[in-house]
């Protein structure tokens, strides 16, 4: 709909002048059958009223930007004084003969209502070496401007849940500027960086309307290029990545300007662009540890002898850890909180420490067989899990099986978080989504878009890992009741995070101890807005103790039981907000776990011959 | 004894709109030559005098406008990026 409102204001002017008026409509590619048109360019043109020309130089200017920012040349668009055609002149002089290309024709200088644009336009269609006259609806979906506060409602109740202002404004994040920056540092392992980069920017282009980048001009590294929007410029790449989320935002890569920012992410260090920040946050990772730390803490951590092995899952919550950071920040700037910041931390997803003194440096190993495990629910836990494992296997294989069940279809407000989703893919089943994205080549990964309680029961019965991802507790129940030999369960409420292991539910709590009888009618995707970092944080403590309960040398250090962090903005402490527990057996247990046949039906399953 | 013209080839992309093309071309070859190739390997329609190349250097268009020169003439390097393009007129 921007589109549309900027290309007929400056069509308005030409019409002022009783010119005709030429525009193009340019745009990200995000797959093979779905370009966003993000941008309108207006070439020099000698304009009259019923004729306009764009001489070759400036056609030539046109397609450098196409060559140099990797944009897609969507649409040629002119203005007519009267109703709109397409001429002999606009069948024979197009600015490219090329297949599926389109010219649009609109009526009266533009002086049009935007909501009639797609009516009164003329659409044609270049094929086979001829025009031909196509409804605006069947090649245009045009994203309507509510579209915009569907996307940021849940980040509005998540601002909501800090502040008690009666109204908050979304637009006051409009002029909140952010920087991510990437130094010369990304040279030394440019796959661990730049997974850093691109996560930074998927969850950053949920949060924020206003994000530069700072980086080294390299291309994407090999091991990306199987996906096929990744083959591209790392500038342009991540530029695809912000507008395919929100394309209501600005991004610009290496700007010359010098602008001054609200907060600078750095991802390593900052060598080599000099930015001009308020705050500085700074984000790294070594083999199972994550770190974070405020610039004045600069000196607290000697890199070069930290920065060991790469982990892919440790890079990504560290990436969470600094976005969280940015977000508190916009809390305390932009909505008048008072939270106070993490100075440092050194989080280790092998045993959960907070201020981990080493990193165990535990390699992980190069292949991994996670045998056959069930993903209930691929929302926006369940794809952060897959996000993961397809960045864990840029430089790891994993093999085995994958079985995701999820009934859903994505919906627009679901963007604000699911961070395999661009907004190509709603109204489309999310366990599709899922597939569509990741591509793992040892794993199978088959997509069962249903509900859990439709599989059959053989299946349900037989589950040796299940990773529950999902938002209702009545499916919770069912999970359990299965009997699954180790259950995986993550759960993110605004910004508190939730994650449990039931394994030996023999002695200690199951699923149904932490969602008792009484939580069966909370509908959770309503009262609690998650966080799009804290629902991937929490992926990172599942996707971690998947792997370690698949590698011998790492599975003591599996979760007892339960992790929680009651709030990820608030500073964390050992004492105070980490909570890392063993939970007893509840009396009003959803599954009834204290009875006799549930703890009988679990030993005959998987402990009978022990 | 005369002198042989120097073998050299040359890889260059061409982008006409949304397409990018791969060619060689001896560095000898004149623009015209080279025009010609790449307004066929595009499908495009002749007369060949409707298009104009351009060479895309450091973000700059420079017209290769003068058809009897040759690749060399203009100082186009292996690896260079050329732009197809002809006039745009609607009405």
């Amino acid at each position: 709909m921007q589109v549309i409102e900027k290309t007929l204001k400056i069509m308005q002017k030409y019409g002022e002048q009783n010119r005709e008026c030429i525009a193009y409509w340019l745009g990200e590619r995000l797959d093979e059958d779905c370009i966003v048109v993000n941008e309108v360019y207006i070439p020099k043109q000698y304009a009259t009223a019923i004729v306009s020309k764009v001489q070759e130089t400036d056609v030539a200017k046109l397609f450098s930007i196409l060559e140099i920012d990797e944009k897609v040349l969507v649409a040629q668009l002119h203005t007519h004084p009267g109703s709109a055609f397409h001429s002999s002149i606009d069948d024979e002089y197009p600015v490219a003969f090329e297949k599926n290309f389109l010219s649009l024709v609109v009526p009266y200088y533009g002086f049009i209502d935007i909501d009639s644009f797609p009516k009164l336009s003329k659409v044609h269609i270049y094929n086979e070496g001829s025009w031909s006259e196509t409804p605006f609806e069947k090649v245009f979906s045009v994203i309507p401007r509510r579209f915009r506060n569907d996307l940021f409602h849940r980040t509005k109740l998540l601002i909501k849940d800090y502040v008690s202002q009666a109204s908050v404004h979304i637009n006051q994040l409009a002029n909140y500027r952010v920087a991510v920056v990437l130094g010369e540092v990304l040279f030394e392992n440019v796959l661990k960086y730049l997974s850093m980069l691109i996560t930074a920017i998927n969850l950053l282009a949920r949060l924020s309307f206003n994000v530069d980048v700072f980086l080294p001009e390299i291309d994407t590294p090999e091991e990306f290029k199987n996906i096929s929007i990744y083959k591209r410029k790392v500038s342009n790449l991540v530029r695809t990545i912000y507008y395919s989320i929100n394309p209501f935002g600005t991004m610009k890569v290496n700007s010359k300007k010098k602008e001054q920012y609200d907060v600078a992410l750095a991802i390593g260090a900052e060598n080599g662009f000099e930015v001009n920040a308020k705050k500085r946050f700074f984000i790294d990772s070594s083999t199972w540890l994550s770190l974070f730390w405020q610039q004045e803490d600069f000196c607290g951590y000697s890199l070069n002898s930290e920065i060991k092995g790469y982990n892919p899952i440790s890079a990504c919550a560290a990436v969470t850890l600094g976005i969280a950071e940015v977000f508190k920040s916009v809390l305390n700037d932009v909505y008048g909180l008072n939270v106070e910041p993490n100075k440092s931390l050194r989080f280790s997803l092998l045993n959960y420490s907070i201020d981990s003194p080493v990193d165990f440096e535990l390699q992980l190993p190069e292949v991994i067989d996670i045998g056959k495990v069930y993903l209930i629910g691929a929302g926006s836990l369940g794809s952060a899990i897959m996000y993961l494992l397809s960045l864990f296997s840029l430089r790891y294989k994993i093999r085995g099986t994958m079985y995701i069940v999820d009934p859903d279809v994505l919906e627009a407000s679901n963007l604000s978080r699911h961070i395999l989703a661009t907004i190509a893919d709603i109204g489309d089943f999310k366990v599709d989504i899922v597939l569509k994205r990741v591509r793992i080549p040892s794993l199978k990964v088959v997509s069962i878009p249903g509900k859990y309680q439709d599989l059959s029961l053989s299946d349900r019965e037989n589950m040796d890992i299940a990773m529950v991802a999902v938002d209702n507790v009545e499916t919770r129940w069912c999970i359990q009741r299965d009997l699954p030999r180790v259950l995986l369960h993550g759960a993110v409420y605004s910004n508190s995070i939730l994650v449990s292991r039931h394994y030996d539910i023999i002695n200690k709590g199951c699923l149904g101890c932490i969602y008792w009888k009484d939580t069966a009618k909370v509908d959770e995707t309503r009262v609690y807005p998650a966080a799009p970092y804290a629902l991937l944080f929490a992926g990172t403590v599942m996707v971690a103790e998947l792997l370690k309960e698949r590698t011998p040398w790492l599975r003591q250090y599996v979760l007892n039981n339960v992790l929680e962090v009651p709030d990820l903005l608030v500073l964390l402490k050992h004492d105070v907000s980490w909570f890392h527990r063993i939970l007893g057996k509840a009396d009003e247990c959803g599954c009834n776990c204290k009875d006799e046949s549930f703890i009988s039906r679990y030993i005959d399953k998987w402990l009978k011959g022990c | 004894m005369t002198s042989k013209p120097e073998e050299k080839w040359i890889s260059v992309k061409v982008r006409y709109a949304n397409q990018v093309k791969k060619f060689k071309f001896n560095v000898h070859f004149n623009i015209r030559r080279v025009r010609e190739e790449v307004v066929r390997a595009f499908n495009l329609r002749p007369p060949f005098d409707n298009y104009q190349l351009y060479w895309l250097k450091n973000g700059t268009q420079i017209p290769l406008s003068d058809l009897n020169k040759s690749l060399l003439e203009y100082g186009i390097p292996d690896g260079a990026t050329l732009l197809l393009v002809h006039v745009h007129v609607v009405g």
